[in-house]
């Protein structure tokens, strides 16, 4: 899960993108308007976490563009300003939520894991995939019941993998959703975390489409036969 | 003491004509007297005139007259009008009216003039009398005529008639003071429309004075009009500079409760929390005191509504909750939409927090009042509670996310524009909040 956290205030920044990174997402950030536009326009994120604020673009601009030109992820907006009035422009713009400032980080982290699993088309707070569940407000996984430990990488695999279950993610799309701007992305490493996460989930659950890529399924009971 | 423009006008226009009628009075009350002295005095000339064409000495050497006198008052005993012929012997003819008593001497100059004078009559009363010395053919000695007449007559004439000019001259000063009062009312009439259009300003059901007006009224309409322009355009900087405070603000304050969060210091979370309550606090209070500047707006309901259903429906689409509104067509708040919503969109919000499925938004207009109630299927509040939940930032919902402060605010806002808020039972089952608020004409 890769957000896009444009926020110009930089205590405010580096706070949120820790707590994030920490909740298991990929965080990229943008201080300034412009740039933080231009990455949302090209980037293909799952949420994005927006300042109204912002110098350069205001940040009612920078979003009406993304919609504009075709985004559709998320976009969490963060103000300082709280009528009525302010909340109605933004979700004019196209928005799906809001936080006034001050707000917790907790609830950013809460907000953006409902953002995320609605947009990929689930109701309930857990997201589930035969055995596999993600509780989305507790930001565990559980294998037939019982905790999975994994690595804050192998939970972001997983995570975008439960999210889209069923169907073919390709190699490129996966590493496009689990690493940040600024990380070199490499298949090889990719291939060597999704093996590790076969022998925590069972084999079978993560299948390699030849040519294609991973396909997480609910079928199986995790060993190959 | 507030003095009157119009007692002022009056009291002087009083003056004036007071002045100007007592003046008026004088001369005019010297001018009658005068005239009928002159009348009184040509009827004595007449019988003086007549006295000395019939007088004579006849053959026995005695003054006698030629013929009777033709003026009968002199022929009734004490009549008050009278004449006498008189030498240096003695009276030799009087007027019948006398009868045997004598008028007392009078002094005519003795070259030929007449005297005018005033004499005692026979009964004491005073006598305004004519002398005159004349020489009578076959006399001796020249003869003194004297004609008198009541005084009393010229003085009950000049009563008479000055009682008439005081009723005339009265009714004439009435005239004028009723005048004068009329053309003060109308002249006034400009001061009291800019009185009444002030307080319409004030209480916000105009924005400025008519300057359609009178051009003695005109300077001062434009000045007023500046006036009222330039505390809007204060109230507007005020208000533009709190809220620019406020969220330059909030900024750093979440920096700070983040931190705090981060390094689990409830201590500094909680300072922050409460300094941002008390921002968005009086950053609202600033806005409602010059919000009722601008009452007299019109806010059409349904917009309203709409744009807080879009809103709430994708911030509870956790919940998926369902807001339902029925509204009466028309319907309309009479005041800034800014304030609507915020009533509205804490109302609305709240109930969505509760609510587990369902939520109803209904409005109706009647006798100038405008009730919106939202509802909803939730648990609803005790009676204790709803006290509680309507003080100033009672937090009844410390479980459900939100500041707590969303009916006290709607509250607030409610009584600002002379309405109210009740909170009380739904017909879905949940708590229904009932807003009455001035409704605006169509």
């Amino acid at each position: 899960m890769r957000v896009l956290l444009l926020e110009d205030d930089l205590r405010l920044a580096t706070a949120l993108a820790d707590t994030l990174r920490r909740a298991g997402f990929a965080v990229d950030h943008a201080a300034d308007g412009e740039d933080g536009a231009a990455m949302g326009e090209s980037e293909p994120y799952d949420a994005a976490v927006l300042d109204l604020g912002l110098p350069g673009r205001d940040g009612i601009a920078v979003l009406t563009g993304w919609r504009r030109a075709g985004r559709a992820m998320p976009v969490l907006i963060l103000t300082a300003r709280d009528a009525w009035a302010d909340k109605v422009e933004g979700f004019r713009a196209g928005a799906d939520d809001y936080l006034t400032k001050p707000f917790r980080l907790e609830e950013v982290v809460l907000r953006l894991r409902a953002l995320v699993r609605r947009a990929a088309g689930h109701g309930g707070s857990v997201v589930r995939c035969g055995a596999i569940a993600l509780d989305t407000q507790l930001g565990v996984f559980t294998l037939d019941g019982a905790p999975l430990i994994l690595t804050a990488f192998e939970w972001r695999i997983l995570a975008y993998l439960v999210h889209h279950a069923g169907r073919v993610v390709s190699r490129t799309e996966l590493s496009e959703h689990v690493y940040e701007d600024h990380v070199e992305r490499d298949h090889n490493s990719l291939e060597v975390m999704v093996g590790r996460l076969r022998r925590k989930v069972g084999r079978a659950r993560i299948e390699t489409v030849r040519g294609q890529g991973y396909r997480l399924s609910a079928g199986g009971d995790g060993d190959l036969p | 003491m507030a003095t009157s423009l119009r007692a002022r006008l009056l009291l002087g226009a009083a003056l004036w004509i007071g002045l100007a009628l007592l003046a008026a009075w004088f001369a005019i009350a010297a001018l009658l007297r005068d005239t009928v002295e002159r009348a009184f005095d040509a009827r004595l000339d007449a019988v003086m005139l007549s006295l000395l064409a019939s007088v004579e000495v006849d053959d026995a050497g005695t003054l006698a007259l030629g013929r009777a006198m033709a003026d009968p008052a002199f022929g009734r005993v004490r009549s008050g009008w009278y004449w006498q012929i008189a030498d240096a012997g003695g009276v030799r003819l009087r007027s019948r009216s006398l009868w045997t008593a004598d008028l007392p001497a009078a002094a005519p100059p003795p070259g030929g003039g007449t005297a005018r004078t005033v004499l005692a009559g026979p009964d004491g009363q005073p006598l305004r009398a004519l002398a005159r010395m004349v020489s009578v053919p076959g006399a001796a000695a020249p003869v003194t005529v004297t004609v008198g007449g009541p005084l009393a007559v010229v003085e009950r004439e000049v009563a008479g008639v000055s009682m008439t000019l005081a009723i005339a001259l009265g009714v004439l000063g009435t005239g004028l003071t009723a005048a004068v009062l009329l053309q003060t009312m109308i002249g006034l009439a400009p001061f009291g429309r800019l009185g009444r259009q002030l307080a319409e300003i004030r209480r916000g059901r105009r924005e400025r004075l008519d300057d359609d007006t009178f051009a003695e009224v005109a300077p001062l309409v434009r000045e007023v009009n500046a006036l009222v322009r330039h505390n809007s355009a204060v109230i507007e900087r005020a208000r533009t500079h709190a809220a620019n405070l406020a969220h330059a603000l909030k900024t750093p304050l979440s920096a700070l409760a983040v931190t705090a969060e981060q390094r689990h210091d409830p201590e500094v979370a909680e300072a922050a929390a409460q300094m941002a309550r008390m921002i968005r606090h009086h950053l609202r209070r600033a806005r409602a005191a010059a919000s009722h500047a601008l009452l007299g707006t019109r806010t059409e309901l349904a917009p309203v509504v709409a744009d807080l259903r879009t809103v709430l429906e994708k911030v509870h689409a956790e919940r998926a909750v369902a807001i339902a509104a029925t509204l009466e067509r028309g319907a309309a708040f009479a005041g800034e939409r800014q304030d609507l919503e915020e009533m509205l969109g804490n109302l609305m919000d709240n109930a969505c927090k509760w609510a587990r499925a369902r939520v109803a938004v209904t409005a109706s207009v009647a006798a100038g009042r405008l009730a919106v109630t939202v509802s909803d299927d939730g648990p609803g509040l005790a009676p204790a509670d709803i006290e509680r939940a309507l003080a100033r930032g009672g937090r009844l919902d410390g479980g459900a996310p939100g500041d707590g402060f969303g009916l006290a605010i709607a509250l607030d806002l409610a009584r600002l524009y002379g309405g109210d808020l009740t909170l009380g039972r739904s017909d879905l089952g949940g708590l229904a909040a009932r807003l009455d608020l001035p409704a605006a004409p169509e």
